[in-house]
């Protein structure tokens, strides 16, 4: 082999683009991009790699051999339910129960905007996991679950009715003769006594045994236990749907790599920031993960290089406007996310959206003078300057002078700014009656004041002060647009990078290799208890714990990871006794050994529920309930260096200046251009400016100016 | 997006058939366009099959028509004519009355088929006397008033709102004639 | 004390006001009100200068107060307690003008953006504001949850935050919430079951300060662990909408500083005007001049369940008709003073402001949904009341602890716009959804001797089937009209507050439980559950808003058949853990507990049933007690289903193939499994059918004289009776309507 050079190769597979992130032991990174193939990814995934390949001027064999590790964070799950080509599931669930993958919990709303969640008629299911009655089979069985009155009354694994074990097999018989190729088991109360789900899988799989078939049996208390049926069928269903699946895909891709000489096993990455072996029993829990390669971008590139804890994330794209807080140095998780209509029980990187976009359609009221945004996208349309029917964000940008007709995407595509100037005059200006330039400005003024709101709101509903905060934005379009929300909002600092375009997938890179279990529990603290009660009553969790360090050293040990390689960290949930919802924290311990250590637990959700909430919400008084508990299993992994480099001074170099261009920025003004590529740490670039680069548009109005420091992270202040 | 419902799929809307996703784009103006009333009588026109001036349909089945000779009646699509417009319409129809648990558990259909109380209600079905389809259906108590569907202000709607006023235009289009309908029948009563 | 006497009695108003130019509250109420009426514009803006000026800014300014709104719903729902309002969401936060009315509101409940606008009118009418041993100041929290003044019922308890900047009242932070029992005296629950007054239908009050500087009077929570049987929840949940205010309070003085105090007060009203000619645009294009009319009723069996001599011993039929017109001018005209009088026997009284909140629950899916909610349909639609009936009583000590089914007439609304929507083409949004509401409410000592309380919104309440559409069927468990965001919620939550009671089913899809026709209702679903080892148990079904007893409400449209309103049945001394101890299946909806019951499959000491509202009942281990859930009405003559449609409810198990015999006049077969239709026969079905109606139809003409004669003779039964004596007497509108229909004299009586 020529080189014994090695690489980190990232991926993030998008709807409609599939980018690379490559990068060098030195820190030396190239991006690569190619159109996402969703009937084959593993032909994308291979583009993608060449395209990055030849700019950093090397083969993609040597490429494959070179590689340290790849990680691939795709949309297969995500498509495969979009396009409803997944597996034939069968179910056996709770006898009474059987409607409830039909009904949805009645959720008919969910990822619906305002307006057409107020609009019911509007209001749908969405499209089945499961066929039809014929593959659901309802099996006598009942246990008691855990009560608010705990102690009260009856424990909660108490048998109500016994499991039939004659209907779980005749039922397993029928769910195969009507073709059910993986059957999934979900029980009321299975997560906190799985004992009826357990038997019933083992007769399960005797029968598929007996037939000679590959049939997998897969039960909700493995998936995921955690409390809500509904919530915990839908992750079952869409395991068995699309899981199975996913990880076909991901083979794919490997042994494609691997013929290509990549020694190791492909990685792919979960919704909640850890990166997996594609051999994960859980791969259902990567159902959506490019975006939260953009929060674990942050986090590494903020906290791991540039030492800051408290940052907002916000991705531009064509469509959404992607805004996540991590807080602390932590990643934010959302234990309940919803998933194309269908809500499930998933830890999910916290990550809010708008529509917000430079793809967004603009639409004109001109009886009630209103201007919206939105919600249809041109996507990679961009709008009337290029091939869309309806006058955009796109066409304001072009029209106003921030984005070079002639060099979008690096001059691949040709917008035409004529066409779109004609029809923003007839389609905005003559219906509001206005100057077609003031009034784009304000269509502008619209789209970032939404952006702005959206981070207000995000940060403040979880009791941040903005001021505390550092804005990193990225997406294609986030440079562009920057200036329009750091305008009127004051924040710690805000920055972007060169490689804001491909963003996500150097997150992917980042990304730590662990495993994350939860539990549900109930352990209450009525404040009357005795130091020696308190630990007591904290019994539960200690085992919890304990079991689920087992399983991770057994998982990781499958996927080469010896017990020394592995560290935990532990988590709780925590609630006034009598709340319904609970707050996460941190418990550094990890075990109750004396009232200490639950004081200690107890301090810290009280610190977390005080961030969020006034005084007057308080109530000590009423004692405490924890409700889970969480367990991260970590093992180190390669990180990818961000060079630092020697600051070469403020003065840019002269080929890095392109030009001069007119910009309409509420007057007419001439704005200096420059090559990003050209630009050099301790470059500082005076507005007013635009830095361009193949991928992405920088705007530097005149009061504002950008500094790049040694990571050639772009610094954008206020003169 | 769909600022306004073309002639097909107001076709297909009205013959019940529009798939459910070309239905939402349609559900998703708001407020409805302008033009709706007058593609939606394109359409309607074009399926009549009777030489009498459509002014509007007030049913699945109904509609108010001008005949040639001036008058304005309530007509089935089968053809059947209902008579004045101003009087309900359901005093021109053939009715039957469910008033027993059998009677109403015939199409009342839910275990345990004990409802509606036939000690409190009766149920009216309304028939066109043509072809008899069910034009409408009342739960109500026995003795109660029977109730309108709906009294179009049709010269004001057409003059006021659409901007285009019927040339045979007169204030008592808009007067309630159904007392008249009874009062003729309690006439006939008293008069033997 | 009526608020009419207290505001004469009050002393003369001197101090400076709080209000704008130092106008007092009331003041500023009379100012709207004048205005208002004089131009027929909310405030009097014939012009929306702000918004012509700089839409832009407008928009913006518009969505950072709903943003407001909306987070601070998002972030407080979690602090309380109550599954009803965290996981169910039965809450909302309004940002209100001084005067009362709703600028915003986030999702939720949404129809209370008209009530609020009353409850701010009796705070001024309290004079808080003048009134020394009152006041009004920043900090002060002020709650009320008396239907009298201004709510829609006891359950719904408003937390009002007063926003003050430089002084000036500008605005209120408003939040109400459902909560779990308010403390009646007969029966448990948010909505008690049965209330014979004001003084049996649990702890009600007047706008009521109980907390000052953001804090809440720790005599405020005692009062809620005292007077209520879910006292934690309802603190927590006092907790929560005062978290929100706060919230909202902060929120919206940033946003004053940062646009300014004078295009604040302008930028609100205009909001309101310019949804209020939103709505009156919709109503030119979606609707037509003219008058409709539906009737609505609702039935309550007292009789021998209240206290021995009360005026509530007996059985009461409601009468709520609608009278429904639209003039030239787009202004509709709702007319209700065809009601049954106020009275003793049923505690669905309710005042103005609870009449206007209902009708949101009409407007608000139909026609006003978009960016923006708020009170501006108030002012585009004219309320006709009754002084004296049992929607606006003169009597303040009537029982209004389930006024709720103010909203229960909403289904006769939609059909009164629902026919002028077929007219002017916009089929797409035909579709009768009906309001239904039949809550499990519990009471009970474990045998630990531990007492609990609860109400299961989970069960049926959460979540409605729609009703059929001019182009398809209706769906189950799809919407909810009171709430946008429907949820039929997760058992192993609502277990947890239940422990005795053990859902055996929850939502099972009801064979034949729609509403038939051309196009078919949504089907009904429903629970059923298997108490165990309770120690005491009482459940009660409360708040039913529609009726299985009359089924008008779920009518169908055009011909097409009525579905249900919610039927309760209980099941005791049943043999049930036998079966289960002898391994077979067991039933897991009411109706296939009779169906066990037919097949002998299990016994059954006692059949209890209700087609509405069930009365608290003991039940004992081994009882079962189950609700059929409301279906929706069905579009269009039956006979004109399309048979595929057929063949695809059968094997989707929601139609048997004797009722598709028996109402569709089809014939189907079972082939290994699936079913087909035998089109020959079912032509010649069809063909009978028809026959059989031409042989059992009379002309309208013969039908009338046989029905008058009924009339005259008065032949009716004793509950019908009653109904007629009453609104032919008391209602001048329903009487002339009665007389003239029937062709009666002057001096006709029942």
């Amino acid at each position: 082999m020529a080189n014994a050079k090695q690489y980190l190769v990232a991926l993030d597979a998008g709807g409609t683009m599939t980018d690379t992130f490559f990068v060098d032991e030195d820190g030396a990174f190239v991006l690569g991009k190619a159109l996402t193939n969703p009937d084959d990814e593993s032909e994308s995934y291979m583009e993608s790699v060449r395209d990055a390949a030849e700019i950093f001027g090397i083969t993609r064999e040597e490429l494959h051999q070179g590689a340290l590790n790849i990680n691939y964070a795709g949309t297969g799950m995500l498509n495969c339910v979009l396009t409803r080509s997944g597996r034939n599931v069968g179910l056996l669930t709770t006898r009474g129960f059987e409607d409830h993958p039909f009904l949805d919990r009645g959720l008919t709303w969910l990822g619906k905007s305002y307006e057409d969640t107020m609009h019911s008629t509007l209001h749908e299911h969405p499209p089945r996991l499961i066929k039809n009655h014929n593959f659901v089979k309802g099996i006598s069985e009942r246990v008691l679950g855990p009560s608010y009155y705990a102690g009260a009354h009856y424990p909660a694994d108490t048998v109500i009715i016994p499991l039939n074990e004659k209907e779980v097999r005749q039922g397993t018989e029928e769910l195969l003769d009507s073709g059910a190729n993986v059957i999934g088991i979900l029980f009321l109360h299975s997560y906190i006594v799985p004992k009826h789900e357990k038997r019933a899988a083992e007769i399960a799989r005797q029968v598929v045994a007996k037939r000679g078939l590959d049939v997998p049996v897969v039960t909700s208390h493995e998936i995921c236990p955690v409390a809500f049926e509904n919530a915990r069928l839908k992750s079952l269903l869409i395991q068995c749907y699309a899981g199975v699946k996913a990880t076909e895909t991901f083979m794919r891709i490997e042994s494609g790599a691997k013929k290509e000489g990549f020694s190791r096993d492909l990685q792919t990455l979960l919704s909640y920031g850890a990166t997996v072996n594609i051999r994960y029993p859980r791969i259902y829990e990567s159902i959506i993960s490019g975006p939260t390669g953009g929060m674990l971008g942050a986090l590494k590139l903020m906290k791991g290089i540039k030492g800051l804890d408290d940052v907002v994330c916000a991705d531009l794209g064509g469509t959404t406007w992607d805004v996540g807080i991590i807080a602390r140095g932590q990643l934010p998780v959302n234990k309940e996310p919803d998933f194309l209509g269908h809500r499930v029980n998933l830890p999910m990187v916290a990550i809010d959206s708008i529509g917000a976009g430079t793809g967004q359609q603009i639409h004109v009221d001109a009886h009630l003078k209103r201007v919206t945004l939105g919600p249809e996208s041109a996507g990679s349309k961009v709008g009337t300057c290029y091939k869309y029917s309806d006058i955009t964000v796109g066409d304001v940008d072009v029209v106003l002078g921030y984005l070079n007709p002639d060099n979008f995407l690096g001059g691949k595509v040709k917008v035409y700014r004529d066409v779109a100037l004609k029809r923003l005059e007839e389609d905005l200006a003559k219906p509001l009656g206005g100057n077609v330039y003031d009034l784009s400005c304000g269509v502008l003024d619209l789209l970032h004041s939404g952006m702005r709101e959206f981070i207000k709101a995000t940060l403040l509903s979880r009791g941040y002060d903005p001021l505390e905060f550092t804005l990193v934005v990225y997406g294609g379009g986030g440079p562009l647009h920057l200036w329009g929300v750091a305008e009127e909002m004051e924040f710690a600092g805000v920055c972007t990078v060169p490689w804001a375009a491909a963003f996500s997938a150097y997150g992917v890179a980042t990304a730590d290799y662990f495993h994350r279990y939860e539990r549900s529990v109930l352990c209450t603290l009525p404040p009357t208890l005795t130091p020696e009660e308190k630990v007591a009553a904290c019994k539960d969790m200690d085992a919890a714990w304990r079991e689920m360090e087992a399983t991770a050293y057994k998982e990781l040990e499958a996927e080469e990871y010896s017990n020394e390689h592995v560290s935990f960290t532990y988590g709780i949930s925590a609630r006034y006794l009598g709340q319904m919802a609970s707050w996460d924290s941190e418990f550094a311990q990890g075990r109750f050994k004396t009232a200490q250590d639950v004081d200690d637990a107890i301090a810290g959700f009280e610190k977390a529920y005080a961030t969020v909430y006034p005084t007057a919400a308080q109530m000590p008084e009423a004692g405490y309930a924890f409700t889970g508990v969480t367990l991260k299993a970590i093992v180190n992994k390669v990180q990818p260096v961000i060079a630092k480099h020697a600051l070469v001074g403020p003065k840019p170099s002269k080929h890095a200046h392109k030009g001069q261009r007119e910009v309409y920025h509420r007057k007419w003004t001439t704005f200096d251009i420059w090559d990003m590529d050209s630009l050099q740490p301790g470059n500082r670039i005076d507005g007013p400016s635009i830095i361009e680069h193949s991928m992405t548009t920088m705007v530097i109005p005149p009061d504002n100016y950008v500094e790049f420091d040694e990571h050639k992270v772009m610094w954008y202040k206020k003169k | 997006m769909v600022q306004s419902a073309s002639k097909d799929a107001m076709r297909r809307l009205v013959d019940g058939e529009i798939p459910w996703d070309e239905a939402k784009e349609l559900l998703h103006i708001n407020p409805k366009e302008d033009g709706r009333f007058r593609t939606y009588m394109e359409v309607l026109k074009e399926k009549w099959k009777f030489d009498d001036e459509l002014l509007l349909r007030i049913s699945e089945h109904l509609y108010i028509v001008r005949k040639k000779e001036g008058s304005r009646v309530v007509k089935c699509d089968c053809g059947h004519e209902f008579g004045d417009y101003r009087a309900n319409w359901k005093l021109s129809s053939k009715v039957y009355v469910r008033r027993t648990k059998e009677e109403l558990a015939e199409v009342m259909t839910i275990e345990p088929r004990n409802y509606p109380n036939p000690k409190l209600v009766e149920v009216r079905e309304w028939y066109c006397p043509g072809c008899f389809a069910q034009i409408g259906v009342d739960v109500v108590p026995r003795g109660y008033p029977v109730l309108w569907e709906f009294f179009p202000d049709i010269d004001t709607f057409y003059r006021e709102w659409l901007d285009v006023p019927l040339k045979d235009q007169r204030p008592d289009w808009y007067e309630d004639k159904t007392p008249e309908r009874v009062a003729q029948w309690a006439h006939k009563t008293s008069g033997g | 004390m009526l608020i009419a006497e207290r505001k004469a009695k009050d002393p003369k108003q001197t101090a400076k006001g709080l209000g704008h130019e130092g106008m007092t509250l009331r003041e500023m109420i009379e100012k709207r009100d004048r205005v208002t009426a004089e131009t027929g514009h909310y405030y009097g803006l014939t012009s929306l200068p702000l918004h012509n000026d700089d839409a832009v800014k407008m928009t913006r300014f518009n969505a950072q107060l709903t943003t407001t709104a909306v987070f601070a719903r998002e972030t407080a729902k979690h602090v309380a307690a109550s599954p009803v309002m965290r996981s169910f969401g039965e809450c909302l936060w309004m940002i209100l003008q001084p005067e009362g009315d709703a600028v915003t509101a986030s999702l939720g409940l949404i129809g209370h953006v008209q009530t609020a606008a009353f409850l701010v009118k009796s705070i001024a009418d309290m004079n808080y504001e003048g009134d020394p041993s009152l006041g009004l100041h920043e900090g002060d929290l002020i709650t009320v949850n008396d239907p009298f003044y201004g709510g829609m019922h006891g359950a719904d308890t408003y937390t009002l935050l007063p926003i003050f900047y430089q002084g000036e009242l500008i605005a209120w932070a408003a939040a109400v919430n459902h909560i779990t029992d308010m403390g009646g005296g007969l029966s448990p629950g948010g909505l008690p079951t049965i209330s014979t007054d004001v003084f049996t239908d649990g702890w009600q009050f007047p706008p009521v300060k109980m907390g000052q500087n953001f804090r809440i009077a720790k005599w405020w929570d005692e009062l809620y662990m005292r007077q209520t049987r879910t006292g934690m929840f309802n603190v927590m949940d006092q907790k929560a909408r005062v978290a929100g205010d706060k919230m909202i309070h902060d929120q919206v003085l940033k946003i004053v500083e940062e646009v300014g105090v004078d295009y604040y007060r302008q930028a609100t009203r205009e909001i309101i005007e310019r949804e209020r000619r939103h709505l009156e645009r919709v109503v030119r294009r979606s609707l037509m001049p003219g008058f409709s009319q539906h009737a609505n009723f609702n039935y309550f069996t007292w009789k021998g369940l209240v206290p021995p001599g009360s005026p509530a011993d007996k059985n009461t039929v409601l009468h709520r008709p609608v009278d429904f017109a639209i003039s030239a001018d787009g202004k509709m005209h709702v007319d209700y003073t065809g009601d049954t009088s106020e009275g003793p026997g049923h505690n669905y009284h309710v005042w103005r402001g609870g009449a206007y909140g209902g009708l949101s629950w009409w407007w608000f899916p139909q026609l006003h949904y978009g960016q923006c909610v708020n009170t501006a349909p108030n002012y585009q639609i004219n309320l006709e009341l009754r002084a004296g009936a049992h929607t606006n009583p003169t009597d303040p000590f009537v029982a209004r602890s389930a006024g709720v089914l103010v909203g229960g007439r909403v289904g006769s609304l939609f059909k009164c716009t629902q026919y002028p929507m077929l007219a002017r083409g916009i089929l797409e949004e035909i579709g009768q959804t009906d309001p239904q509401a039949l809550m499990p409410e519990f009471e009970g000592t474990l045998e630990s001797g531990v007492k609990w309380g609860f109400g299961d919104f989970g069960a049926s309440t959460g979540c409605s089937s729609t009703g059929a559409r001019p182009y398809k069927d209706g769906e189950s468990a799809t919407t909810l009209l009171w709430n946008p965001q429907s949820d039929l919620g997760e058992i192993e939550e609502w277990e947890l507050y239940m422990p005795p009671v053990v859902y055996l089913g929850k939502a099972k899809r009801l064979p034949n439980a729609c509403g038939h026709g051309k196009f078919r209702g949504g089907n009904g679903f429903g629970p059923l559950y298997m108490i165990y080892k309770p120690g005491n148990l009482r459940i009660s079904g409360s708040a039913a808003l529609t009726c299985a007893n009359f089924l008008n409400t779920t009518n169908g449209l055009a011909g097409g058949y009525p579905s249900y309103g919610a039927i309760v049945m209980a099941f005791r001394d049943t043999n049930i853990y036998e079966l289960i101890e002898r391994g077979e299946p067991h039933p897991t909806s009411v109706p296939e507990v009779l169906q066990f019951i037919k097949e002998g499959k299990l016994k059954v000491g006692e059949i209890k049933e209700w087609g509405g509202a069930a009365e608290p009942i003991e039940m004992k281990h081994g009882d079962l007690w189950g609700i059929i859930v409301h279906a929706q009405g069905g579009y269009g003559d039956p006979l004109e289903r399309n048979h595929s449609l057929i063949q695809s409810d059968l094997n989707e198990c929601l139609m048997t193939p004797d009722v598709v015999k028996e109402v569709y006049a089809v014939q189907a077969e079972s082939v290994g499994g699936a079913w087909k239709i035998d089109e020959d026969v079912s032509s010649k079905l069809k063909e009978q059918a028809l026959k059989k109606r031409k042989e059992r139809a009379v002309n309208a003409e013969e039908w009338w004289r046989m029905e008058r004669a009924e009339v005259l003779r008065k032949d009716f039964s004793e509950e019908i009776t009653a109904l007629y004596a009453d609104v032919v007497k008391n209602s001048d509108s329903f009487r002339g309507k009665f007389l003239k229909f029937w062709c009666l004299p002057d001096d006709f009586e029942i």
